[in-house]
């Protein structure tokens, strides 16, 4: 909930109001009963849908509000929701107020079932996160543990004072056994995931090394993009494409930053086929058309795509792109009409920033707890810059010559910009855009991130496969008059360095479908396809148009190594190390003292560190000897006969097990130095000399 | 006493040697005449250098006084013996003031109490104010008759039974007193070979009238001074703190401070009848049975103050 309010603003409201439901919560749980309190929740539950609706800007049918329920249900996001922010707000106050009410009456179960209930939803919608979840199951186990323990703590009639030995650690064996569960739940999904018979149903708190493909990764990933690790290229052919010229084949744009991935907000509509707007400023026609090569779910096309016709039915996004109703099969082919943008530099220049209020409220949100350093940077970099597109201009050459392209990252697991921009040096397209597209929503641009394809690989004159490893994440940012324009801040060279060895592998290793009859030919030179600059109209203008240069950083910000080759990080500390976030950081935790309780119980901390107490002795004063040489002995015989039991003397234990002469010489010497207090040098030597030959016999 | 053995009168370097020698000298002797109860001899002269008292209690006839009889009679101290009945009056313990015709003053005359070994017997017939008088002697070592203070001679052991038939016709001890007795015995009747022998014994003249004293009373001061300073180390004590807070748990009624301290002293004797000059746990555990059910009432009916003192025994940790 918190993370859904953050990403579209200001928490405070929510905090409020959640502060509030708990304080209500806290003061009723006194004076109310259980079924006032449900009524309650229950009007809160439908004060929140009334306010909802009621609030909507748009003036939704009820079949539409159930389609949507429905929908969220089976998998889609929150953070699709247009009005996130509305509803959060509707329908926090709820289930706080049960969960924290039913907490306080010590009706724990009751309790769980209503947070558990809230968890679920979410899990369904896909907005709770594997760690999220877990930690919410976990709090749960715990919950009704340590919450019947204290239920029968409180009706325990008498109170028995801990005074055994299991509570020398300070928790009891109760709460410990506890503590195994919680473990036990923790740990067995991570280890179960990991044979190799349910790895189909991987759980794993990190992307697995191999990683996906970049391809799956940007395009299939449906109206949500994580943001991930390290990750791996395609070869496999995906389109031919006949056009006149290459463009980047655009997929779709998400608009909505999460601080560790992207949504799409909004809903799809159908598309019947008639010719849509194209962008405001002065366009030209370009037709494409497209064969699938293998079955995809995506029909790219170049941007601004007003016409689709062919094989699959389409819909149409809010962002304008275009989709299938359904999958294409290999085979299937489309033709798109699109208006290209003709905007020179000088008329971005002057576009001015009267942006639309749509575009607005969309295409400038950024998470709350982004870092205020992200927008402090980048203000330092574009000083220069004296209208948008310089800024983005400048950000772009800046990103592309500072950081450097690779496909294996540690995935940051804090904001994805913020950590690209001050703790990572090298990252793939969808680190460079991510980073682009929020450093320019803090000047206040609107932009966006959009994936697709690359030119791909020219065949012909007029033909170009494109292939899985051409998947690609850019950026496009607003100009009022005149519409998106792209901007590709990854560097092209490494890029496209990385896909053609890729393919030179793929080709000989023989994998199929990496070729096509036309490909890997003579008569064109399979030729890398360059990033084409942002306006294809002017190219020579934009080998002049450089634009302002990113200012040169103050000391202090991370420069590029000097000729002693050191880096110099900013102050603080370097945070190279990736600090596990504060749910991992309490699962973690959870389990490692649950795998410490565990081992305590089952003894093996206890076997091991016996194992080498029982055979080596240091020495420290001569009645810490004596006593330690005495109670190796007595371990020893313990494993042989039996232990000593509790209200057992020494002298009645090794009695009843008839132990040899040298055992009662040492219990003897034990007890003068216990109880009568004689400690000495010589005693201690016999003792330690006695203890190794018993243990050594053993 | 003029009757002397090799060992007696022979400072050795080892007091608790000597203190060793005197209490095995005294429970032979009394094995003379008393036979079978090795184990309730022993208790009694533990209490005896612990300085404390005892307290047989039994059906009559199993030799309870012949038993206190014949320890006072090892050693050359004062005896004396008082019958508590229902119309003994508290003067007839302590003494009391008489008016001396010729000196025209009140002198003191002591009563039974003031001796080295007291026997009193059926102490509950005897109403509760006669038996406060008893038991402020054990207790403070002194007795009060008129508002003056007679200090009672040391060593100073009283050795009380009780009956536990006719219980109509008595006035049970109130726990606060029976906590004054270091130790509660049980005689139990003698095992039938003990028994017929023993019958063999006293049949023509009994062996008491023969028994001869084997300490002297400096011999069993000093005795009991080396008991007051056997070694008490902090585990021990730590160990019979426990054994008594178990006790307070489990029970209504549970051993008092003064019974943990009664624990000890009785532990530090034993470890002397033993020759040690330290006392172990095996001290503890072997005195406790004797020393501490007396001091506990149970919740339950079904539970006896004996067994919860095996069950302490049985679960509080011997460190």
């Amino acid at each position: 909930m918190y993370h859904l309010i953050d990403v579209v603003g200001s928490p405070t409201l929510f905090l409020v109001l959640v502060a509030l439901a708990l304080l209500c919560a806290t003061l009723l749980a006194r004076v109310l009963r259980p079924g006032f309190a449900i009524v309650i929740g229950v009007a809160l539950f439908g004060a929140g849908i009334a306010w909802y609706v009621t609030n909507l800007s748009t003036d939704p049918e009820l079949a539409a509000l159930v389609r949507d329920t429905v929908a969220l249900v089976t998998g889609r996001s929150l953070l699709q929701i247009a009005n996130v922010r509305l509803w959060v707000l509707s329908f926090a106050p709820a289930p706080v107020f049960l969960t924290w009410y039913f907490a306080l009456r010590r009706w724990y179960v009751t309790a769980t079932v209503s947070a558990g209930t809230t968890l679920a939803f979410f899990v369904l919608t896909t907005d709770a996160g594997l760690v999220t979840t877990l930690l919410g199951v976990v709090g749960a186990v715990a919950t009704l543990g340590f919450g019947n323990l204290d239920v029968i703590d409180r009706t325990a009639e008498t109170v028995v004072e801990s005074d055994d030995s299991d509570s020398a650690d300070g928790i009891d064996a109760s709460r410990r056994a506890v503590l195994e569960q919680l473990a036990a739940v923790i740990i067995v999904p991570s280890i179960a995931s990991t044979i190799p018979s349910v790895a189909g149903s991987s759980l794993s708190f990190t992307d697995d090394t191999d990683g996906p493909t970049i391809e799956t990764s940007l395009i299939n990933a449906d109206e949500t993009l994580s943001v991930q690790g390290d990750i791996s290229l395609t070869p496999t052919v995906r389109f031919t494409v006949e056009s006149d010229e290459p463009r980047y084949w655009r997929v779709a744009a998400y608009d909505r930053y999460t601080g560790d991935g992207w949504v799409r907000t909004g809903s799809n509509r159908s598309y019947g086929g008639g010719r849509l707007s194209g962008p405001a400023g002065d366009s030209r026609t370009l037709r494409q058309s497209f064969e699938a090569e293998s079955a995809v779910a995506t029909v790219p096309g170049a941007w601004k795509p007003v016409r689709y016709r062919g094989d699959p039915g389409f819909e149409v996004t809010a962002h304008g792109g275009f989709q299938p109703s359904a999958g294409l099969s290999a085979g299937d082919s489309y033709e798109v009409t699109s208006e290209v943008l003709v905007a020179t530099p000088q008329q971005l220049r002057e576009a001015g920033t009267d942006y639309p209020d749509q575009v607005r409220e969309r295409y400038l949100q950024l998470p709350d707890s982004t870092p205020e350093r992200v927008g402090e940077r980048t203000a330092t970099l574009t000083a220069n810059a004296e209208n948008p597109y310089e800024t983005a201009l400048v950000v772009e050459q800046w990103l592309s010559n500072n950081r450097e392209y690779s496909l294996e990252v540690d995935q940051p697991d804090r904001d994805v910009a913020d950590t690209f921009l001050f703790e990572m040096d090298r990252g793939y397209c969808v680190y460079f855009a991510t980073t682009m597209v929020v450093m320019l929503r803090t000047r206040g641009i609107p932009a966006r991130l959009t994936v697709g394809y690359t030119p791909g690989e020219r065949v012909d004159e007029e033909r170009w496969v494109v292939r899985g490893l051409n998947s690609h994440a850019w950026v496009e940012a607003y100009f009022p008059e005149q519409g998106w324009v792209r901007f590709d801040p990854t560097p092209s060279g490494p890029r496209e360095q990385a896909e053609q060895s890729q393919l030179q592998d793929a080709r000989g290793a023989s994998v199929p479908n990496v070729d096509t009859g036309q490909t890997g030919g003579e008569e064109f030179s399979p030729t890398p396809t360059p990033t084409p600059p942002p306006l294809t109209e002017t190219p020579q203008n934009n080998t002049t148009e450089t634009g302002p240069t990113p200012t040169p950083l103050q000391p202090g910000g991370r420069t590029p190594s000097g000729p002693s080759g050191i880096t110099t990080d900013s102050g603080g500390f370097a945070s190279d190390i990736d600090l596990p976030s504060r749910e991992e950081t309490t699962l973690g935790l959870v389990a490692l003292l649950g795998v410490a309780a565990g081992a305590r119980r089952s003894g093996l901390s206890e076997r091991l560190y016996r194992a080498v107490w029982v055979r080596y002795q240091r020495r420290v004063d001569p009645e810490t000897d004596i006593e330690r040489a005495f109670q190796r002995v007595l371990y020893v015989l313990g494993r042989e006969e039996r232990p000593r039991r509790d209200g057992e003397t020494v002298r009645a234990y090794l009695d009843a097990v008839d132990a040899d002469p040298r055992i009662r010489r040492l219990a003897r010497l034990r007890e003068r130095t216990r109880y009568g207090g004689v400690v000495d040098e010589t005693i201690a030597d016999e003792a330690v000399e006695l203890a190794d030959e018993v243990v050594s016999e053993r | 006493m003029t009757d002397t053995d090799t060992s007696r009168g022979q400072q050795s370097d080892s007091p608790v040697r000597d203190a060793t020698r005197v209490a095995t000298r005294v429970i032979e002797n009394v094995e003379e005449v008393i036979v079978g109860h090795h184990d309730e001899i022993e208790h009694i002269v533990i209490a005896l250098l612990g300085r404390g008292h005892v307290l047989l209690e039994d059906v009559p006839g199993v030799g309870k006084t012949m038993l206190a009889r014949s320890v006072a009679a090892s050693f050359d101290g004062e005896f004396k013996r008082v019958q508590f009945t229902p119309d003994l009056l508290p003067t007839d313990v302590t003494g009391v003031n008489v008016f001396n015709q010729k000196t025209r003053e009140f002198e003191f005359r002591p009563g039974p109490i003031f001796a080295n070994v007291v026997l009193g017997d059926e102490i509950n017939r005897a109403p509760p104010k006669t038996q406060s008088a008893l038991l402020e002697a054990m207790e403070e070592g002194q007795v009060s008759v008129d508002g003056t203070t007679h200090a009672v001679p040391s060593p100073f052991t009283v050795i009380a039974t009780q009956n536990t038939v006719e219980r109509n016709r008595a006035y049970d001890l109130p726990m606060a007193e029976l906590d004054r007795f270091m130790t509660k015995l049980h005689l139990g009747y003698p095992g039938a070979d003990e028994e017929s022998a023993m019958l063999g014994e006293v049949v023509g003249h009994h062996p008491i009238e023969e028994l001869t004293s084997v300490a002297t009373l400096e011999q069993l001061s000093a005795a009991q001074a080396t008991v007051a300073e056997v070694t008490v180390e902090e585990p021990i004590r730590t160990y019979a703190t426990r054994l008594a807070r178990f006790t307070r748990e489990h029970a209504e009624l549970g051993v008092s401070p003064r019974g943990s301290i009664s624990l000890l002293r009785a532990a530090q004797a034993r470890a002397v009848l033993e020759g040690r000059e330290y006392v172990v746990p095996d001290d503890v555990q072997t005195e406790a049975p004797v020393v501490l059910p007396h001091r506990i009432r149970t919740d339950s009916s079904d539970q006896s103050a004996e067994g919860l003192v095996r069950e302490a025994l049985d679960s509080v940790p011997v460190e």
